[in-house]
């Protein structure tokens, strides 16, 4: 290995790590490698997260941009070219040693790079390209590269993109071309979802081709794609926001939509709002999505039309019986699935549980608290096998009450405390 | 599972003998409640009562799979436990395990996943330290999990590292690969584990830098990596620093300044104009002498935006006059329109400058200033609706695009996603013009510059049309 100058590397990794940060994107899931007999690294399935940070945010990959310099100038993003940051760049030679010696140590699973935008779109992509493709072939390294797909990238870019990475992802960015227009009018949804759909037919077209089994194909992104939008910087409702999650999972099979409240950034642009990013309404988005994707909710149901907002009280499945009581109780010894998917406080895990126990069991609600579940929320919404009289509350006035969680403290009061008594 | 054959502490029974044990009793008919399984290889207390013997018992892989994780709890009902439930499956019911809220199951449910969980968080958290054995590039690392799951664990690292040598050390037992087999030896306490590793920091600095202080959630950290892993992981050791320093990072952008100007609503130019005049939201205002505004044809099909006034506009209060809008006449001339049938106006309205001497030296208006500033020319946008605008400059460019443009590269070409106007160009600043480097450069771009407004000329869809403007 070159002699490595590993002071100028850590300054320039401060950088390009700062600038990365924003982008909710780490996780390391859902491909499956083995380790090459020549390298080092391998996937299996299931993503680690190595360590997390004080935001509570798993480390599972390294996550750099090649470079902060871009010549976009998107209000919401901190590597903006009128924004007065401090900028670097690395080599990918230095990217690729980076990654092997942070990967060697067992800090990561793999790579995250993304870039700001230099010279065109194709040869920022060009360059990222050139990392994993090094990684994979010079250095048979078989852990987790994840490339994000730069803005504007020709079709033939993406699709060598997804030989060598195990993601690549398109981000939209925002809900409706209105919120690009204010922020980002460099930037269309449109462009955004053509790589989106790029991406999502080839992986189709190799999943049908490794059906066949009639020759060797290549693999394509076996991870699949994810996209992205920042919530909060502009005033598009959930609405339109999880509207716009439900068009995009049906139209490219997208893994995850990541919801990236927006948080404030150095220097940041006077259209932004300048408070605390909505932890809440991100979480609440999160599970809303959840529904969408596992619970076989309609995004629309989730809102209405007098309030186009998630309520931040209440977790959306809650808010979405309390306006459906018609619906409850549900008997969980007879219910369906798809029933019992839409009680308050049954998960998947837990659903699948009681489906599984059925044939050899009446449950009761004691049963219910053995499979830890939080009858405090669910008994008024279902009948056991025992009496449950809270079930006659389904109509109560006053039910929102009893299921509302009690008030937490707000984190900045958390981070006072803490800084004052230096407890951690 | 692969057994391995010595033992830690003299009488700790491993998983695979009590696997043996197990059948034994359960060909024997022992009942749960008269096997013990104390520490040492122990069998039955004694033979009497209910004995139930089995020719064949039946053990399920489910059931080994649970049974491999719960064996390496620190607790030592785990193998009464272990046998009362293939006991009860063999005598009750197979499917035992699928009832999740019976006593044994859940019990046995709580231990496996409180190991898995083990498991994963040393596959997670073990950090590897690059050394030397024998002059041969080895990784060793120090790990305390919480049960004793090592061996259970260590096929994960032969997986993924197998291509060099390694050690994991933990305070019962470690591991060894040697590139050809796993071994396993006595543990040692973490006093005893010598090796650091400068690039440690390398990973503190990335650690620090992808750490966002305006989400600062410690008790998520702390649940997902709980503190009694922390001993062994460098970045634990700037946490403190990290959270300590978060309050004033945030207060620091929070009071960051920022511009933006007061445009009043209406769509009468004067009034715009006159408002411009007296804006100070950034703090050009108090530099230059007077606010520049935009002025032209007020239903102009064609807009030409500026990057901002010049000395001589500064001092006059009128845009393009003095040796730059000389040039730009010149190039209106030469694409054969005149000044009074288009608007004229500049991305920042206030002249920017530093002191050379007796001279106001010019200086390029930065990022913010041109956001203070653009309400003013988006109000001119909207009151003007061009069906052309053409930028001249960078600052115009970003302005307009949104990105920065590269003027050779795009001159020419003509921009049409843009929320502004059908149409967007860009061109030389007339600046650009009078700094070309020869005399050469200067008519060239002279003559681009020329070329690219009568292109922006072109652009306007059919005959000037007055009843779209109101």
């Amino acid at each position: 290995m070159m002699k490595t100058n590993w002071d100028s590397i850590k300054s320039r990794l401060a950088i390009l790590a700062d600038a990365a940060k924003y982008d909710a994107s780490c996780s390391s899931s859902g491909s499956e490698r083995k380790r090459d007999k020549n390298g080092m690294g391998n996937v299996e399935g299931m993503g680690i997260c190595h360590s997390y940070a004080p935001d509570g945010r798993c480390i599972s990959l390294l996550k750099i941009l090649m470079t902060n310099f871009c010549i976009y100038d998107c209000k919401y993003c901190v590597n903006r070219v009128t924004s007065e940051v401090k900028r670097a760049r690395f080599t990918p030679e230095e990217i690729v040693n980076l990654t092997l010696e942070f990967y060697r140590r067992n800090y990561i699973e793999g790579l995250f790079l993304s870039s700001g935008i230099i010279g065109s779109s194709d040869s920022t992509m060009e360059m990222l390209i050139r990392v994993a493709k090094s990684l994979r072939q010079d250095h048979k390294f078989n852990g987790y590269i994840h490339l994000k797909v730069v803005a504007g990238s020709s079709k033939e870019l993406i699709l060598e993109a997804g030989l060598w990475a195990d993601r690549v992802s398109a981000n939209v960015e925002m809900p409706v071309q209105e919120d690009l227009n204010l922020l980002a009018p460099a930037k269309t949804i449109s462009a955004a979802t053509k790589s989106m759909n790029q991406i999502s037919e080839k992986v189709q077209e190799t999943k049908e081709e490794l059906g066949k089994k009639t020759r060797f194909v290549p693999r394509f992104a076996p991870a699949g794609q994810t996209t992205q939008m920042i919530v909060g910087a502009t005033k598009s409702t959930d609405a339109l926001i999880l509207n716009a999650s439900e068009k995009m999972y049906q139209r490219y099979s997208l893994k995850r939509v990541y919801y990236s409240a927006y948080s404030p950034i150095p220097d940041a642009d006077v259209l932004l709002p300048n408070e605390q990013p909505s932890l809440v309404r991100e979480n609440r988005l999160y599970q809303a999505d959840w529904l969408v994707r596992f619970y076989d909710f309609k995004a629309a149901e989730l809102t209405t039309a007098e309030e186009s907002n998630l309520p931040l009280d209440i977790d959306p499945k809650t808010s979405w019986a309390l306006r459906n009581r018609s619906f409850f109780p549900v008997d969980v010894n007879t219910a369906s699935r798809e029933e019992l998917l839409r009680v308050p406080g049954l998960g998947v895990r837990n659903v699948d549980r009681i489906i599984q126990m059925r044939p050899y069991r009446k449950i009761s609600l004691l049963d219910l608290t053995k499979i830890r579940v939080s009858l405090a929320k669910t008994k008024y919404f279902v009948t056991t096998s025992d009496h449950n009289p809270d079930a006659f509350l389904i109509d109560v006035q006053n039910l929102k009450d009893r299921l509302r969680p009690p008030e937490t403290q707000l984190s900045l009061f958390d981070v006072a405390a803490t800084a004052r008594t230096g407890e951690i | 599972m692969n057994s391995i054959g010595y033992d830690l502490n003299g009488h700790d029974m491993k998983f695979d003998q009590w696997r043996s044990q197990a059948r034994l009793l359960l060909q024997q008919g022992v009942a749960p409640a008269h096997a013990q399984w104390s520490q040492a290889a122990s069998l039955f207390s004694e033979v009497d009562s209910i004995s139930k013997p089995l020719s064949n018992p039946v053990v399920t892989s489910d059931f080994i799979e649970l049974a491999q994780l719960v064996s390496c709890v620190r607790d030592p009902d785990r193998w009464s436990l272990l046998y009362r439930l293939i006991y009860r499956m063999n005598h009750e019911n197979r499917n035992l395990l699928k009832v999740s809220v019976d006593e044994d199951v859940r019990k046995a449910d709580v231990w496996a996943k409180s190991v898995s969980r083990d498991i994963h968080k040393m596959h997670a958290f073990v950090r590897f330290k690059k050394t030397e054995v024998n002059g041969r590039e080895t990784y060793v690392a120090w790990h305390k999990p919480e049960h004793q799951c090592l061996e259970l664990a260590a096929s994960f690292f032969v997986r993924r590292f197998g291509d060099k040598p390694w050690s994991i050390f933990t305070p019962n037992l470690s591991a060894h690969w040697n590139l050809k087999e796993l071994s396993f030896s006595k543990g040692i306490p973490q006093n005893k584990f010598e090796h650091s590793d400068s690039f440690d920091e390398v990973w503190t600095t990335y650690y620090k830098s992808i750490f966002n202080p305006a989400r600062l959630k410690i008790k998520m950290m702390k649940t997902e990596m709980p503190v009694k892993y922390w001993s062994s992981m460098p970045e634990s050791a700037v946490i403190q620093e990290l959270i300590r320093e978060t309050p004033k990072i945030l207060q620091n952008m929070a009071e960051t300044p920022r511009f933006l100007a007061k445009v009043p609503e209406t769509s009468d130019w004067r009034v715009l104009r006159d408002s411009a005049k007296s804006c100070k939201a950034c703090p050009l205002a108090g530099h230059a002498t007077q606010t520049v505004f935009g002025e032209g044809d007020l239903n102009a099909e064609l807009m030409i935006v500026g990057e901002q006034p010049a000395d001589e506009d500064d001092k006059s209060g009128r845009t393009f006059v003095g040796p730059v809008g000389k040039v730009l006449s010149e190039a209106l001339e030469n694409a054969g329109i005149g000044r009074d049938s288009i608007y004229i106006t500049n991305a920042v309205k206030h002249f920017k400058w530093e002191p050379q001497g007796k001279e106001r030296l010019n200086k390029k208006a930065n990022g913010r200033e041109m956001q203070a500033c653009k309400p003013w020319l988006e109000a001119e946008i909207a009151r003007v609706k061009p069906k052309v605008i053409l930028a001249l400059g960078a600052t115009a460019g970003t302005a307009l695009y949104g990105r920065l443009v590269n003027i050779q590269k795009e001159r020419g070409k003509i921009h049409t996603e843009s929320p502004f106007a059908p149409a967007i160009l860009i061109s030389w600043h007339p600046a650009a013009v009078l700094r070309s480097a020869s005399i050469e450069e200067k008519s060239q771009r002279l003559a681009e510059l020329s070329e690219d407004i009568k292109l922006a000329l072109n652009k306007v869809p059919g005959p000037k049309n007055f009843s779209n403007h109101t």
